[in-house]
Protein backbone atom coordinates (compact mmCIF):
# COMPACT_ATOMS: atom_id res chain seq x y z
CA UNK A 1 0.00 0.00 0.00
CA UNK A 2 1.52 3.42 -0.85
CA UNK A 3 2.27 5.69 2.07
CA UNK A 4 1.11 8.79 0.26
CA UNK A 5 4.23 10.67 1.57
CA UNK A 6 5.38 13.36 -0.80
CA UNK A 7 9.02 14.46 -0.18
CA UNK A 8 9.41 18.25 0.05
CA UNK A 9 13.28 18.45 0.18
CA UNK A 10 14.68 21.57 -1.46
CA UNK A 11 17.61 20.78 -3.70
CA UNK A 12 20.38 23.29 -4.51
CA UNK A 13 19.64 25.43 -7.52
CA UNK A 14 23.31 25.51 -8.61
CA UNK A 15 24.68 22.49 -10.37
CA UNK A 16 28.36 21.77 -10.99
CA UNK A 17 30.05 19.89 -13.76
CA UNK A 18 31.86 16.75 -12.68
CA UNK A 19 33.22 16.00 -16.14
CA UNK A 20 35.08 18.21 -18.65
CA UNK A 21 35.82 20.69 -15.87
CA UNK A 22 38.01 23.71 -16.82
CA UNK A 23 41.29 23.95 -14.91
CA UNK A 24 41.19 26.22 -11.83
CA UNK A 25 44.51 27.87 -12.72
CA UNK A 26 45.54 30.11 -15.61
CA UNK A 27 49.20 29.28 -15.14
CA UNK A 28 49.71 26.78 -17.94
CA UNK A 29 53.12 25.18 -18.36
CA UNK A 30 54.37 23.35 -21.43
CA UNK A 31 57.06 20.69 -21.47
CA UNK A 32 59.58 23.38 -22.40
CA UNK A 33 58.79 25.53 -19.36
CA UNK A 34 60.71 25.26 -16.09
CA UNK A 35 60.02 26.48 -12.58
CA UNK A 36 63.06 28.32 -11.25
CA UNK A 37 63.87 29.41 -7.71
CA UNK A 38 66.52 32.16 -7.57
CA UNK A 39 67.95 32.87 -4.14
CA UNK A 40 70.24 35.48 -2.61
CA UNK A 41 71.25 34.54 0.93
CA UNK A 42 73.77 35.59 3.55
CA UNK A 43 73.16 32.47 5.65
CA UNK A 44 73.39 28.75 4.94
CA UNK A 45 69.90 27.26 5.13
CA UNK A 46 67.76 24.68 3.36
CA UNK A 47 64.68 25.89 1.48
CA UNK A 48 61.92 23.53 0.37
CA UNK A 49 59.80 24.13 -2.72
CA UNK A 50 56.45 22.36 -2.88
CA UNK A 51 53.42 22.55 -5.08
CA UNK A 52 50.95 20.72 -7.23
CA UNK A 53 50.57 20.36 -10.98
CA UNK A 54 47.33 19.43 -12.73
CA UNK A 55 48.22 17.24 -15.71
CA UNK A 56 46.24 16.96 -18.92
CA UNK A 57 44.98 13.53 -17.94
CA UNK A 58 43.34 15.05 -14.89
CA UNK A 59 45.84 13.75 -12.34
CA UNK A 60 47.19 16.14 -9.70
CA UNK A 61 50.89 15.59 -9.19
CA UNK A 62 52.56 17.01 -6.06
CA UNK A 63 56.23 17.97 -6.21
CA UNK A 64 58.82 18.83 -3.59
CA UNK A 65 62.49 19.75 -3.75
CA UNK A 66 65.05 20.88 -1.18
CA UNK A 67 67.58 23.58 -2.00
CA UNK A 68 70.68 24.55 -0.01
CA UNK A 69 71.73 28.20 -0.13
CA UNK A 70 75.39 27.63 -0.79
CA UNK A 71 77.56 29.67 -1.05
CA UNK A 72 75.96 31.96 1.51
CA UNK A 73 77.58 35.17 0.30
CA UNK A 74 74.54 36.95 -1.15
CA UNK A 75 75.44 36.00 -4.72
CA UNK A 76 72.83 34.61 -7.10
CA UNK A 77 72.17 30.87 -6.82
CA UNK A 78 69.33 29.06 -8.54
CA UNK A 79 67.68 25.73 -9.07
CA UNK A 80 65.26 24.72 -11.84
CA UNK A 81 62.53 22.10 -11.96
CA UNK A 82 61.04 20.70 -15.15
CA UNK A 83 57.50 19.88 -14.02
CA UNK A 84 56.08 18.77 -17.35
CA UNK A 85 52.90 19.89 -19.05
CA UNK A 86 49.96 21.04 -17.01
CA UNK A 87 48.49 23.77 -14.86
CA UNK A 88 50.32 24.93 -11.75
CA UNK A 89 47.76 24.80 -8.94
CA UNK A 90 49.82 26.15 -6.05
CA UNK A 91 53.35 26.85 -4.85
CA UNK A 92 54.83 26.99 -1.36
CA UNK A 93 58.45 27.94 -0.58
CA UNK A 94 59.58 27.81 3.04
CA UNK A 95 62.55 27.50 5.36
CA UNK A 96 62.93 23.83 6.23
CA UNK A 97 66.32 23.81 7.99
CA UNK A 98 68.61 26.39 9.53
CA UNK A 99 67.97 29.88 10.81
CA UNK A 100 67.18 32.86 8.65
CA UNK A 101 65.82 36.22 9.69
CA UNK A 102 64.04 38.73 7.50
CA UNK A 103 66.69 40.44 5.42
CA UNK A 104 68.96 37.41 5.05
CA UNK A 105 67.38 35.15 2.41
CA UNK A 106 65.54 36.60 -0.59
CA UNK A 107 63.94 34.31 -3.17
CA UNK A 108 62.20 34.67 -6.51
CA UNK A 109 60.06 31.89 -8.00
CA UNK A 110 59.63 32.27 -11.75
CA UNK A 111 58.58 30.36 -14.83
CA UNK A 112 60.57 30.50 -18.00
CA UNK A 113 62.13 28.56 -20.82
CA UNK A 114 65.67 27.38 -21.26
CA UNK A 115 68.33 26.70 -18.66
CA UNK A 116 71.28 28.50 -17.06
CA UNK A 117 72.27 31.78 -18.67
CA UNK A 118 70.08 30.93 -21.71
CA UNK A 119 66.92 30.82 -19.60
CA UNK A 120 64.31 33.47 -20.31
CA UNK A 121 61.84 34.05 -17.49
CA UNK A 122 58.41 35.21 -18.57
CA UNK A 123 56.53 35.45 -15.30
CA UNK A 124 57.23 35.87 -11.59
CA UNK A 125 55.09 33.60 -9.45
CA UNK A 126 56.24 34.86 -6.05
CA UNK A 127 59.13 36.82 -4.52
CA UNK A 128 60.14 37.92 -1.06
CA UNK A 129 62.14 37.11 2.04
CA UNK A 130 62.08 33.62 3.49
CA UNK A 131 62.57 33.40 7.24
CA UNK A 132 61.21 31.63 10.28
CA UNK A 133 57.76 33.21 10.09
CA UNK A 134 57.80 34.27 6.45
CA UNK A 135 57.19 32.13 3.39
CA UNK A 136 56.47 32.49 -0.31
CA UNK A 137 53.23 31.12 -1.59
CA UNK A 138 51.04 31.33 -4.66
CA UNK A 139 48.25 32.05 -5.25
CA UNK A 140 47.50 34.75 -2.72
CA UNK A 141 51.02 35.76 -1.73
CA UNK A 142 52.44 39.28 -1.93
CA UNK A 143 55.39 40.43 -3.99
CA UNK A 144 58.13 42.02 -1.90
CA UNK A 145 61.03 44.16 -3.04
CA UNK A 146 64.36 43.23 -1.40
CA UNK A 147 64.80 46.69 0.16
CA UNK A 148 61.29 46.81 1.63
CA UNK A 149 60.27 46.36 5.25
CA UNK A 150 62.58 45.60 8.11
CA UNK A 151 66.01 44.18 7.58
CA UNK A 152 68.03 41.97 9.87
CA UNK A 153 69.90 43.57 12.77
CA UNK A 154 73.50 42.48 12.81
CA UNK A 155 76.16 43.07 15.44
CA UNK A 156 79.49 43.06 13.61
CA UNK A 157 83.05 42.91 14.93
CA UNK A 158 85.17 44.61 12.31
CA UNK A 159 88.86 44.56 11.48
CA UNK A 160 91.52 45.55 14.00
CA UNK A 161 93.58 47.92 11.86
CA UNK A 162 97.35 47.87 11.90
CA UNK A 163 99.25 50.34 14.08
CA UNK A 164 98.74 53.88 12.86
CA UNK A 165 95.96 52.81 10.48
CA UNK A 166 92.33 53.83 10.51
CA UNK A 167 89.22 51.74 10.89
CA UNK A 168 87.60 50.97 7.55
CA UNK A 169 84.52 48.81 7.03
CA UNK A 170 82.91 48.23 3.64
CA UNK A 171 79.35 47.27 2.82
CA UNK A 172 79.72 43.78 1.28
CA UNK A 173 78.62 42.83 -2.21
CA UNK A 174 74.91 42.06 -2.38
CA UNK A 175 73.98 43.95 0.79
CA UNK A 176 72.49 47.28 1.77
CA UNK A 177 73.31 48.59 5.26
CA UNK A 178 71.80 51.13 7.59
CA UNK A 179 74.40 52.04 10.21
CA UNK A 180 72.87 52.43 13.66
CA UNK A 181 75.76 52.54 16.12
CA UNK A 182 79.53 52.15 16.17
CA UNK A 183 81.95 51.83 19.09
CA UNK A 184 85.74 51.61 19.08
CA UNK A 185 88.59 52.41 21.45
CA UNK A 186 91.66 54.40 20.45
CA UNK A 187 94.84 53.83 22.43
CA UNK A 188 97.30 56.57 21.49
CA UNK A 189 101.02 56.04 21.60
CA UNK A 190 103.37 58.09 23.79
CA UNK A 191 103.77 60.67 21.04
CA UNK A 192 102.33 63.99 22.19
CA UNK A 193 99.40 65.10 20.08
CA UNK A 194 95.73 65.84 20.47
CA UNK A 195 93.91 63.25 18.42
CA UNK A 196 90.34 63.89 17.33
CA UNK A 197 88.59 60.98 15.57
CA UNK A 198 86.00 61.57 12.87
CA UNK A 199 83.58 59.03 11.45
CA UNK A 200 83.48 59.25 7.67
CA UNK A 201 80.98 57.67 5.30
CA UNK A 202 82.00 57.62 1.64
CA UNK A 203 81.20 55.94 -1.63
CA UNK A 204 84.81 54.74 -1.98
CA UNK A 205 85.63 57.95 -3.85
CA UNK A 206 83.79 60.90 -2.32
CA UNK A 207 83.14 61.68 1.32
CA UNK A 208 79.41 61.87 1.95
CA UNK A 209 79.31 62.50 5.70
CA UNK A 210 81.92 63.48 8.29
CA UNK A 211 81.12 63.35 12.02
CA UNK A 212 83.92 64.71 14.24
CA UNK A 213 83.76 63.51 17.82
CA UNK A 214 83.60 65.96 20.70
CA UNK A 215 86.18 63.96 22.71
CA UNK A 216 89.89 64.09 21.98
CA UNK A 217 92.54 61.53 22.92
CA UNK A 218 95.85 62.42 24.49
CA UNK A 219 99.06 60.39 24.58
CA UNK A 220 98.66 56.89 26.12
CA UNK A 221 95.10 57.60 27.32
CA UNK A 222 92.78 54.94 25.89
CA UNK A 223 89.55 56.65 24.86
CA UNK A 224 86.27 55.05 23.84
CA UNK A 225 84.27 56.57 20.99
CA UNK A 226 80.61 56.05 20.13
CA UNK A 227 78.61 57.26 17.16
CA UNK A 228 74.86 56.68 17.09
CA UNK A 229 72.20 57.31 14.47
CA UNK A 230 70.31 60.49 15.24
CA UNK A 231 72.28 61.33 18.41
CA UNK A 232 73.46 64.87 19.07
CA UNK A 233 76.30 65.72 21.46
CA UNK A 234 77.76 69.23 21.41
CA UNK A 235 80.15 69.05 24.38
CA UNK A 236 82.29 66.57 26.23
CA UNK A 237 80.44 64.99 29.15
CA UNK A 238 82.74 62.25 30.44
CA UNK A 239 85.69 62.46 28.06
CA UNK A 240 85.52 58.78 27.10
CA UNK A 241 82.44 56.93 25.96
CA UNK A 242 80.48 60.02 24.93
CA UNK A 243 78.18 59.57 21.97
CA UNK A 244 78.11 61.69 18.83
CA UNK A 245 75.59 61.54 16.04
CA UNK A 246 75.49 60.27 12.47
CA UNK A 247 72.80 60.83 9.87
CA UNK A 248 69.51 59.04 10.41
CA UNK A 249 68.25 56.36 8.04
CA UNK A 250 71.40 56.42 5.96
CA UNK A 251 71.13 53.35 3.71
CA UNK A 252 74.41 52.41 2.12
CA UNK A 253 74.76 50.17 -0.95
CA UNK A 254 77.56 47.71 -1.53
CA UNK A 255 81.01 49.26 -1.76
CA UNK A 256 80.24 52.27 0.44
CA UNK A 257 82.58 52.64 3.41
CA UNK A 258 82.34 53.47 7.09
CA UNK A 259 85.72 54.56 8.36
CA UNK A 260 87.56 56.76 10.80
CA UNK A 261 89.72 59.72 9.88
CA UNK A 262 91.59 60.76 13.01
CA UNK A 263 93.08 64.25 13.13
CA UNK A 264 96.70 64.07 14.38
CA UNK A 265 96.82 60.26 14.41
CA UNK A 266 100.35 59.03 15.13
CA UNK A 267 102.14 56.05 13.58
CA UNK A 268 101.92 53.87 16.71
CA UNK A 269 98.36 54.72 17.68
CA UNK A 270 96.09 51.67 17.83
CA UNK A 271 92.38 51.35 17.22
CA UNK A 272 90.49 48.32 18.48
CA UNK A 273 88.13 46.41 16.23
CA UNK A 274 84.98 48.46 15.71
CA UNK A 275 81.81 46.98 17.14
CA UNK A 276 78.85 48.19 15.12
CA UNK A 277 75.17 47.53 14.67
CA UNK A 278 73.65 47.62 11.19
CA UNK A 279 70.28 46.83 9.68
CA UNK A 280 70.90 44.77 6.56
CA UNK A 281 68.88 43.95 3.46
CA UNK A 282 69.73 41.84 0.42
CA UNK A 283 70.45 43.94 -2.64
CA UNK A 284 70.72 41.71 -5.76
CA UNK B 1 86.68 31.47 15.83
CA UNK B 2 88.61 31.84 12.57
CA UNK B 3 90.91 34.84 12.95
CA UNK B 4 92.87 35.96 9.93
CA UNK B 5 95.45 38.65 9.32
CA UNK B 6 95.65 40.51 6.06
CA UNK B 7 99.15 40.54 4.59
CA UNK B 8 98.50 43.82 2.79
CA UNK B 9 97.45 46.02 5.73
CA UNK B 10 98.13 43.80 8.80
CA UNK B 11 94.50 44.15 9.79
CA UNK B 12 93.17 41.28 11.92
CA UNK B 13 89.61 40.10 11.51
CA UNK B 14 87.24 37.22 12.08
CA UNK B 15 86.16 35.55 8.85
CA UNK B 16 83.01 34.22 10.54
CA UNK B 17 81.03 36.63 12.65
CA UNK B 18 79.32 35.59 15.90
CA UNK B 19 75.99 35.51 14.05
CA UNK B 20 77.39 32.97 11.58
CA UNK B 21 77.63 35.24 8.56
CA UNK B 22 80.82 35.79 6.60
CA UNK B 23 82.84 38.98 7.05
CA UNK B 24 84.47 40.73 4.10
CA UNK B 25 87.66 42.54 4.90
CA UNK B 26 88.76 45.56 2.86
CA UNK B 27 92.04 47.33 3.49
CA UNK B 28 91.75 50.95 4.70
CA UNK B 29 92.49 53.38 1.90
CA UNK B 30 95.40 54.99 3.74
CA UNK B 31 97.33 51.71 3.88
CA UNK B 32 96.62 49.81 0.68
CA UNK B 33 95.22 50.63 -2.78
CA UNK B 34 91.57 51.51 -2.60
CA UNK B 35 89.13 48.59 -2.55
CA UNK B 36 91.76 45.90 -2.26
CA UNK B 37 89.86 42.91 -0.95
CA UNK B 38 90.84 39.71 0.74
CA UNK B 39 87.63 37.70 0.93
CA UNK B 40 88.89 34.14 0.41
CA UNK B 41 85.45 33.17 -0.83
CA UNK B 42 84.60 31.52 -4.16
CA UNK B 43 82.15 33.00 -6.62
CA UNK B 44 79.95 31.10 -9.08
CA UNK B 45 79.02 33.79 -11.55
CA UNK B 46 81.23 36.00 -13.66
CA UNK B 47 79.23 39.05 -12.59
CA UNK B 48 79.94 38.39 -8.93
CA UNK B 49 83.61 37.73 -9.56
CA UNK B 50 83.95 41.09 -11.27
CA UNK B 51 82.64 42.82 -8.18
CA UNK B 52 85.80 41.85 -6.35
CA UNK B 53 88.28 44.46 -7.44
CA UNK B 54 91.39 42.59 -6.42
CA UNK B 55 92.14 39.20 -4.98
CA UNK B 56 94.34 40.56 -2.22
CA UNK B 57 97.73 39.34 -1.14
CA UNK B 58 96.54 36.49 1.01
CA UNK B 59 96.28 35.96 4.73
CA UNK B 60 98.16 34.43 7.56
CA UNK B 61 96.50 33.04 10.64
CA UNK B 62 97.81 34.61 13.83
CA UNK B 63 98.40 32.35 16.80
CA UNK B 64 97.07 34.84 19.32
CA UNK B 65 93.94 36.91 19.12
CA UNK B 66 95.25 40.49 19.46
CA UNK B 67 93.87 43.02 21.94
CA UNK B 68 90.78 44.68 20.63
CA UNK B 69 89.45 41.57 18.92
CA UNK B 70 87.48 40.63 22.02
CA UNK B 71 83.75 40.52 21.39
CA UNK B 72 83.09 42.13 24.75
CA UNK B 73 81.25 45.40 24.38
CA UNK B 74 83.39 48.50 24.96
CA UNK B 75 82.44 51.33 27.29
Amino acid sequence: MESGYQPQTTYPEVKFNTTAVSPPSNLYMTREDVLTLTVFSSVLVIITIRGRLLRGDGRVIPFSQDFTTSPANRSLIATTMALGEGFLLDLFVFLSSGTSKRGQTFAVASIGRGDGFARIDHTIVAQGYIFGQGNLFWPGGVYEAPNSGNGVLRSIVGTVPGAGAEISETVPTGARWRLKTLNAILTPSAAAATRRPQLVIDDAVNNLSISPHVDTALATVATSYNWTEGAWTVATIVGSGDTCGIASDLRLPAGFRIRTATINIQVADQWTAPHYLVEEWIEP
Amino acid sequence: MNVLQCVACNGVYMHKQPDGTAYFHVCPPSVAPANQRNENLPTLLTADALKIIAAGLGTQIPAVIPPGMSIAVGV
